[in-house]
């Protein structure tokens, strides 16, 4: 049987993580507000 | 499942919602004249450890709900026909009662059947475990006759410990099963709950795991049957909560259980963590991790609560349930490092969390007892206002009585409400009524029982928090083998083991009285489980007095009742087959446990030896001198097919 990996996710990781959920969050938002302003 | 998510958002909500009421009330009653620093810790402990008394109390009402509700709980695919599947039996060992592991082995055959192989896997570093082992199987083989497949391996060393054990069976047969059912040195399982896990397993191949849930049987002490008829009355409600909100997302329990042997080679290989123990080295609670790597790579982890047929055998004192307990916590404290593994499955992570918030609330818990009485001493005295009938209140400069009663009476609904729920759903079937005893008993024995709790919990929660620190400091422990049998405790191994949870009680009485004399009530139910520890453990330890209560209908549960066929068969067997004291001299005695070792010894790979040692133990038995031999030395002896041989042809 192969040992599996069981690493945590790092500080640094972690930190990314959220950095990209809050750009990510807004970016993801951007298109729908932009194309209902684009319709209007 | 997909209505599984609306449960689980429901559950947050409810569970956040009760810690908000509750945080919020208390924060109403700590700002009257701002907030210090202590007040900051006592309500930041408060929430916290609200909030997990408020998930095992909505847990409870969850699984109520389920059985009311009738909900299926284990929602897979009925089983068809006869199952072509291959299912290998483990009983893994470490230095227990020989006698005892053959007995459960032999029961479980017999209500089982040819279908199934069973493999005893031997860890035991003690040579006279390992000598009677062999006899042991020996002596089943030859009763049962060629069509019992049983196996027997000892390995000669116990990397690993039970998973490395585990994982040995894997590498080395694990090819030639579909399923491996894994029990514990005392658990027991009838035939009719094997099959129908096969049958579960071949008909829903996503499913990689599905746990038993063991009931508690079997012991005669006071403590024992405490626990047995708790986990009787009270488990079928934990356990149905526990189902509801899981669904797939299951947890193993280490035994009792039957996995798919091809999912569990591919996933569940265990690594070692870096570092020195307690946090590195081997895993030692390996169950709940290897649950986590198979939902990991997606294999379904299903709990059965209503399957039956599953049993073990719960520890026959409170000094060996601390003993069991030591372990395990440092076992889920080294998942803390766990908990943020990449990839893992969020229910996962929460059963790693929950696991290690099971001891970690223990010292919580002190920790807000100590800054509360620590507040109350150095509280401005403002006398008057402070009474409800003729309970004084805790001093907190103006009248809180109402908001504390509300916040009390909450807590004690967290703590006592799971119980009554499930009295109610006992009382609400008529059979199960009966099988515990008939109402009036089950209120008895209830009413009892959390008495007893009560009193325990707190030397409990010493305990339990002296674990803890001791874990946290460094000082590792052994993974000893369990006390299974049932005896009354010397009175002088209580005294030492409980002195101090006394000395303890008695200064916080002391404390108390002298500083905080009005706030003294509310300690009273915390105080008298310390103040009685050493009359408790002892009165609870009693074999007799377990037995005289059985007899007058108290604690009675349906394995005791209604008798179980599995269980009888295997107690008829330990009673009817004592063992006897086998010593590792009987190798060199008796040339039929020789050759039998011998032949043994051939078919397992022989670990490296140090000649030198060898020869020099060699040389020891030739002139005698064998009563000086230390238990390694048998080991080494006992792993030298050479030597022994040589040995057996001197006269």
């Amino acid at each position: 049987m192969i040992a599996q990996s069981l690493a945590p996710w790092t500080p640094g990781r972690i930190v990314v993580a959220l950095f990209t959920t809050l750009i990510s969050v807004p970016a993801q938002l951007a298109p729908a507000v932009s194309n209902r302003r684009r319709r209007a | 499942v997909p209505e599984i998510a609306p449960r689980r958002w429901l559950y947050l909500f409810l569970v956040l919602a009760s810690t908000v009421a509750a945080v919020t009330q208390m924060a109403g009653v700590l700002q009257f004249d701002g907030f210090t620093l202590r007040e900051i810790v006592i309500l930041s402990l408060f929430a916290i450890l609200f909030a997990w008394i408020a998930m095992s109390f909505w847990l409870a009402l969850f699984g109520v709900w389920a059985r009311f509700s009738r909900t299926n709980l284990l929602p897979l695919k009925p089983a068809s026909g006869l199952s072509a599947a291959r299912t290998a039996i483990l009983m893994p060992v470490y230095n227990e009662d020989v006698g005892r592991v053959f007995s459960g082995v032999r029961a479980i055959w017999e209500s089982a059947g040819s279908d199934f192989d069973f493999y005893i896997l031997s860890d035991s570093t003690n040579p006279a475990n390992w000598v009677a082992e062999e006899l042991e199987w020996k002596k089943l083989k030859d009763a049962l006759g060629d069509s019992a497949h049983i196996f027997y391996r000892h390995r000669p060393r116990n990397t690993g410990r039970k998973a490395g054990n585990i994982q040995d069976f894997c590498e080395n047969w694990g090819q030639l099963y579909d399923y491996m059912v894994i029990l514990d040195a005392d658990s027991l399982m009838t035939g009719k709950t094997l099959s129908e896990l096969v049958g579960l397993m071949d008909a829903n191949p996503r499913v990689g795991l599905i746990q038993a849930p063991p009931q508690l049987v079997g012991r005669s002490s006071l403590f024992a049957r405490l626990l047995q008829f708790s986990s009787s009355v009270y488990g079928p409600i934990h356990t149905a909560g526990l189902a509801f909100m899981q669904g797939p997302d299951g947890n193993y329990w280490g035994h009792n259980a039957i996995i798919r042997v091809h999912a569990f080679i591919q996933h569940c290989g265990l690594p070692r963590l870096p570092g020195a123990p307690p946090f590195g080295g081997e895993i030692m609670s390996h169950d709940f991790v290897e649950a986590a790597l198979l939902r990991r790579a997606g294999w379904e982890v299903w709990m059965a609560p209503d399957i039956g047929g599953s049993f073990e055998e719960p520890p026959p004192t409170l000094l060996d349930y601390l003993t069991r307990d030591r372990r395990w916590c440092q076992g889920n404290l080294q998942h803390l490092r766990l908990v943020f593994a990449q990839g893992l499955a969020l229910p996962s992570r929460l059963h790693l969390a929950m696991g290690i918030m099971s001891y970690v609330s223990s010292p919580l818990w002190l920790l807000l007892l100590v800054v509360s009485v620590i507040d109350m001493m150095t509280a401005n005295p403002v006398p008057g206002g402070f009474f409800i009938g003729l309970q004084p209140m805790l001093p907190l400069s103006v009248s809180h009585a109402a908001e504390l009663v509300v916040l009390v009476l909450a807590t004690l609904v967290m703590l006592y409400g799971p119980k009554v729920l499930s009295v109610i759903a006992l009382l609400e079937s008529p059979e199960a009524t009966r099988a515990h005893g008939g109402t009036r008993k089950v209120l008895q024995s209830a009413f009892w029982e959390a008495l007893f709790a009560t009193l325990m919990a707190p030397i409990v929660m010493l305990q339990h928090s002296w674990f803890v620190f001791s874990i946290l400091i460094g000082m590792a422990t052994g993974w000893n083998a369990q006390t299974r049998t049932d005896r009354a405790l010397p009175i002088a191994l209580v005294a030492k083991k409980f002195a101090p949870h006394t000395i303890v009680g008695i200064a916080v009485t002391f404390l108390l009285q002298k500083y905080a004399l009005e706030s003294f009530n509310w300690f009273m139910p915390l105080l008298a489980g310390l103040w009685l520890a050493i009359p408790l453990v002892l009165v609870s330890s009693s074999p007799f007095l377990g037995e005289w209560l059985r007899k007058d209908g108290l604690f009675l549960v349906p394995s005791e009742t209604r008798g179980s066929k599995v269980l009888g068969r295997a107690h008829a067997l330990a009673k009817s087959h004592p063992t006897l004291p086998v010593q590792a001299q009987l190798v060199l005695e008796d040339a039929k446990v020789r050759d039998l070792h011998l032949a043994l010894l051939a078919e397992t790979p022989l670990p490296t030896l140090d000649p030198l040692k060898l020869w020099s133990l060699r040389e020891r038995v030739l002139r005698g001198e064998t009563a000086a031999f230390s238990r390694e030395d048998w080991a080494l002896l006992l792993s030298d097919p050479e030597g022994l041989k040589t040995l057996s042809t001197t006269p």
